[in-house]
C-alpha cells in the first residue's frame, strides 16, 4: 500500500468509513444512503454531492471499483487497497474503544 | 397557452455560487422558475405558483465522462436537473416537510472543501496563469511606451490600464472569497 493513499484516508470521516464498509457488498450510491441510515438509526445522512464526490474519489484512489450497471445506477466494490484501508481504520478505531475502557 | 417569460442579467463570480443558489430560490418562491441560463448570465424564468423549493449548486470534476449517472443519482436524491454552465450543474428539489439535511447536496464539510478545492483547480488557477502569462507582460509594454507608435494608443492604454484594474480587482476578490468560504467550512 502506497503511504500516500494511507496518508489521504487514515483516520476516515464517518462518511468514507461508512460507504467503504457498506462496500463490502455490491451496492450503488443511493442504496448506500439508505443503509447507513438504518444502521446509525439515521444519526448518519450522506446526501447526493457527498456521495457522488466521495465515490468518484475513492474510484480514482483504487479503494473500490465499477462492477456494472444497473437501471442506470453504477454498482461498485471494494478492491484489496480498500479492504486493506478498512482494516487499519477497524483497527485504529478498535484500539480507541479499548482504550475509553470499551471491551 | 404560453407561459410569461421573464428575463435577468446578473453576474456571479466563480465563489458566489452560495448567493446564486439564494437568489434562484427566492426567484422561485414569489412564482418565477428557472427555465434556463444563456451566455453565462441572461436567466430565463418561467411564471409559477409560488413553491417552497430550494436550488443548489455542484461541481464535481468527473462527471463529464458519465453524465447519465451523476444526473440519475441526484435523481434519486431527489434532485431535479436544469442544467451546467462554466462547469456547475444546477439543481432544485421541493422541500415541503423535508428535513434540514435534505435540502442539502452536501452533508459534511469535508465534501464542500473538497468542492471548493476542484473549482479553485480547475477555474480560478487557469484564469491566474492566463493573467500573470498575458496580461501583466502586456501591462508592462503599456506602461513603458512600447505601443506608442500604435494609432489611438492613448486611447488604447487607458481601456487597457482599466481593463487590468478591474482584472485585478476581480481575481482579487475571488480569492478573498474563497478564503472566506473555507474558513466557513473548516472545523474550528
Amino acid at each position: 500500500m502506497t503511504d500516500k493513499i494511507k496518508r489521504i484516508y487514515i483516520p476516515m470521516t464517518e462518511t468514507g468509513f461508512y460507504i467503504l464498509f457498506c462496500l463490502q457488498e455490491e451496492t450503488h450510491g443511493y442504496g448506500i444512503t439508505q443503509k447507513v441510515k438504518k444502521l446509525t438509526d439515521n444519526q448518519v445522512i450522506i446526501t447526493a454531492g457527498t456521495m457522488y464526490g466521495s465515490l468518484s474519489k475513492m474510484e480514482k484512489d483504487g479503494l473500490i471499483y465499477f462492477v456494472r450497471e444497473e437501471e442506470k445506477r453504477k454498482i461498485y466494490y471494494i478492491t484489496e487497497l480498500g479492504r486493506e484501508i478498512l482494516q487499519l481504520e477497524i483497527d485504529r478505531i478498535k484500539r480507541l474503544y479499548r482504550n475509553i475502557g470499551g471491551i | 397557452m404560453n407561459r410569461e417569460i421573464k428575463k435577468e442579467i446578473k453576474f456571479f463570480l466563480l465563489p458566489d455560487y452560495e448567493k446564486e443558489e439564494e437568489y434562484l430560490t427566492d426567484m422561485h418562491k414569489s412564482g418565477w422558475k428557472l427555465k434556463n441560463i444563456q451566455w453565462g448570465g441572461v436567466y430565463t424564468f418561467e411564471k409559477c405558483q409560488p413553491e417552497n423549493v430550494v436550488y443548489r449548486l455542484d461541481f464535481a470534476e468527473d462527471k463529464d465522462k458519465d453524465m447519465q449517472y451523476y444526473i440519475a443519482m441526484f435523481d434519486e436524491y431527489g434532485w431535479k436537473y436544469i442544467q451546467d454552465v462554466n462547469g456547475y450543474s444546477y439543481f432544485r428539489k421541493r422541500t415541503n416537510g423535508l428535513a434540514e439535511e435534505d435540502t442539502e447536496i452536501f452533508s459534511d464539510s469535508e465534501s464542500r472543501l473538497a468542492m471548493i478545492k476542484s473549482i479553485i483547480n480547475k477555474k480560478l488557477i487557469p484564469i491566474w496563469i492566463i493573467f500573470f502569462g498575458i496580461l501583466i507582460p502586456n501591462f508592462i509594454k503599456v506602461i513603458t511606451h512600447s505601443f506608442d507608435d500604435i494609432p489611438f494608443h492613448t486611447v488604447l492604454t487607458v481601456i487597457y490600464i482599466l481593463l487590468f484594474v478591474w482584472c485585478s480587482y476581480t481575481l482579487i476578490h475571488c480569492r478573498m472569497e474563497f478564503l472566506k468560504l473555507k474558513k466557513k467550512y473548516t472545523k474550528k
